[in-house]
């Protein structure tokens, strides 16, 4: 198989404590990977570990179907990143920040102002970083992470500190980016940042991956449903099936037609219909369950 | 070499120059004072006029070198971890040791250029006090350039702490420390390496300088390499 990010047995200690803990990552080429995990699940070290600068306690990283220990600097040359908060010279200007990082990666020059007109830095190009807002700090990071040009983009928190323009426009660069065949790997703790972004979710929480599938799998968990409240639970269960939970009658009916059956059938038998309603699973709250369910354990 | 060149572009504006400048200027202005309030008594202490001044010039030399060291390594990791560039820079496509040299090297390089200066300014204000006698090319530039060299082992020290303390007070302190220790050298044994920047055997001083300071250099790199990135 061609992943293009595949770990096995992932697991990082400090001490005694697993911040991350036998964690399998499929990344496929041309993916938006959304990492999805609560703060201080262990997004930022499997992140740091996938960039070679934590190592890890055991386990292996195969990037471009290559083994990071041996291939590192061979692998960093067609990964991009962004990790954590934006790292910066506050006392140099943006185009000397992109400078620095353009000699190390010894791509031509003209690559700086295309990258600044890409996150449109370029009427700042000469300000020192310094007075730079969080937002555009952030964009300083992203122009830098695609100087040379990666064939696979790693982003923490990228939408961090910004504000909601901030945060579409980031959504739209990466849809942009991904159309052009790069992967991306882009670490979030809410869902909702990334929903409409991501072709492919993982969640992390408390250091072990609890969740990995396509978006549409995890779409398919969050359609809407059909309740009931009625006077005799037992009968009106007997009569049309579905399931009982609480007070509520949940029935596999969707269509109007469904329920408009449904609903004769029980008036037909005396039973008493309090309430009719449609409930609907967000994904939020399929991700908050997956979530506190690990929690628990 | 890139990597050198990309130190080069992030200490623009962080004063590396003008620091070099002002320690090799300063050593000489201590004796610009001396000379300048008595000097006809200094002339009076010896026949040897050239020699005596750079006898003079020499005292302020040590620790002027090991302040320099310690605050030229600490700016140099300092520019790292301010906004926590380390995890930037070593995410790039360069190798942990090569960051680690190109950093040793920039700091050397300043330190060779303090030394340059001072020689510069040692031998003009020398010619501007009109012994007579012939300059003594040959003395000037070894006491210049040799405490350079043996301050190598105080800088790998210096730098392999500032490049892998998280806290900047622990390279800090270490660094005052080393000050004083120089300062006091004069009642320290010949073997101790702060003795060694005073050059009471210079080629010597300089051979276990190189030495050790490579040692140093080597044991810091392997440190740095093995540690998980700040």
């Amino acid at each position: 198989m061609g992943y293009i990010v595949e770990t096995k047995h992932l697991t990082k200690a400090f001490n005694k404590h697993k911040a991350v803990e036998n964690v399998h990552l499929n990344i496929q080429k041309g993916d938006i990977y959304g990492f999805l995990g609560p703060n201080g699940a262990g997004k930022s070290t499997t992140i740091r570990m996938l960039l070679g600068l934590t190592y890890p306690t055991s386990g292996d990283i195969r990037i471009f179907g290559q083994d990071l220990k041996q291939n590192r600097i061979k692998i960093l040359h067609h990964v991009g990143s962004l990790v954590e908060n934006p790292s910066y010279y506050p006392h140099l200007t943006a185009y000397e920040n992109l400078e620095v990082v353009r000699k190390v990666l010894q791509v031509p020059k003209e690559r700086i102002s295309a990258v600044l007109q890409l996150v449109r830095l370029k009427h700042v190009a000469d300000k020192k970083v310094k007075g730079f807002s969080l937002g555009m700090k952030q964009r300083l990071g992203i122009a830098a992470a695609l100087l040379h040009q990666p064939k696979l983009l790693i982003l923490d928190e990228p939408t961090n500190g910004l504000d909601p323009e901030g945060i579409i426009e980031i959504r739209t660069l990466m849809k942009n980016l991904a159309n052009q065949g790069i992967t991306i790997l882009v670490s979030s703790h809410m869902l909702s940042e990334i929903e409409q972004v991501a072709t492919t979710i993982g969640v992390i929480v408390k250091g072990k991956l609890i969740y990995q599938n396509n978006m549409s799998e995890l779409r398919k968990l969050a359609k809407s449903r059909i309740r009931l409240r009625v006077s005799d639970m037992f009968q009106a269960q007997k009569l049309i099936r579905g399931m009982v939970k609480d007070e509520w009658l949940y029935t596999k009916s969707q269509t109007d037609q469904e329920v408009a059956q449904l609903i004769a059938k029980l008036v037909q038998h005396d039973i008493s219909i309090y309430r009719v309603e449609e409930e609907k699973r967000s994904l939020e709250s399929i991700y908050l369950q997956m979530v506190n369910g690990a929690n628990k354990q | 070499m890139t990597l050198m060149r990309a130190e080069f572009i992030k200490i623009r504006r962080k004063g590396f120059l003008f620091l070099a400048c002002l320690g090799a200027f300063g050593v000489v202005a201590l004796q610009m004072v001396n000379y300048g309030v008595r000097k006809d008594y200094l002339l009076s202490l010896s026949e040897d006029d050239w020699s005596y001044y750079l006898l003079n010039v020499q005292s302020f030399i040590p620790i002027a070198i090991v302040l320099g060291v310690t605050i030229l390594t600490y700016q140099i990791a300092n520019i790292e971890d301010e906004t926590n560039a380390w995890k930037q820079q070593l995410a790039l496509p360069i190798s942990k040791i090569g960051l680690y040299t190109a950093k040793f090297l920039t700091v050397s390089f300043f330190l060779a250029v303090a030394s340059f200066l001072l020689a510069i300014f040692t031998f003009i204000y020398g010619l501007t006090l009109d012994f007579t006698q012939a300059v003594p090319i040959k003395e000037l530039l070894r006491q210049s350039f040799y405490p350079m060299f043996a301050v190598m082992p105080i800088l790998a020290f210096q730098l392999w702490l500032s490049l892998v303390c998280r806290t900047p007070s622990i390279p800090t302190t270490a660094g005052i420390v080393q000050f004083l220790l120089t300062y006091s050298a004069y009642s320290l044994p010949d073997w101790t390496p702060w003795k060694w920047v005073l050059l009471p055997e210079p080629r010597l001083n300089v051979g276990l300088g190189m030495m050790f300071g490579l040692i140093i250099f080597i044991i810091g790199i392997y440190d740095f390499y093995r540690r998980d990135v700040k």
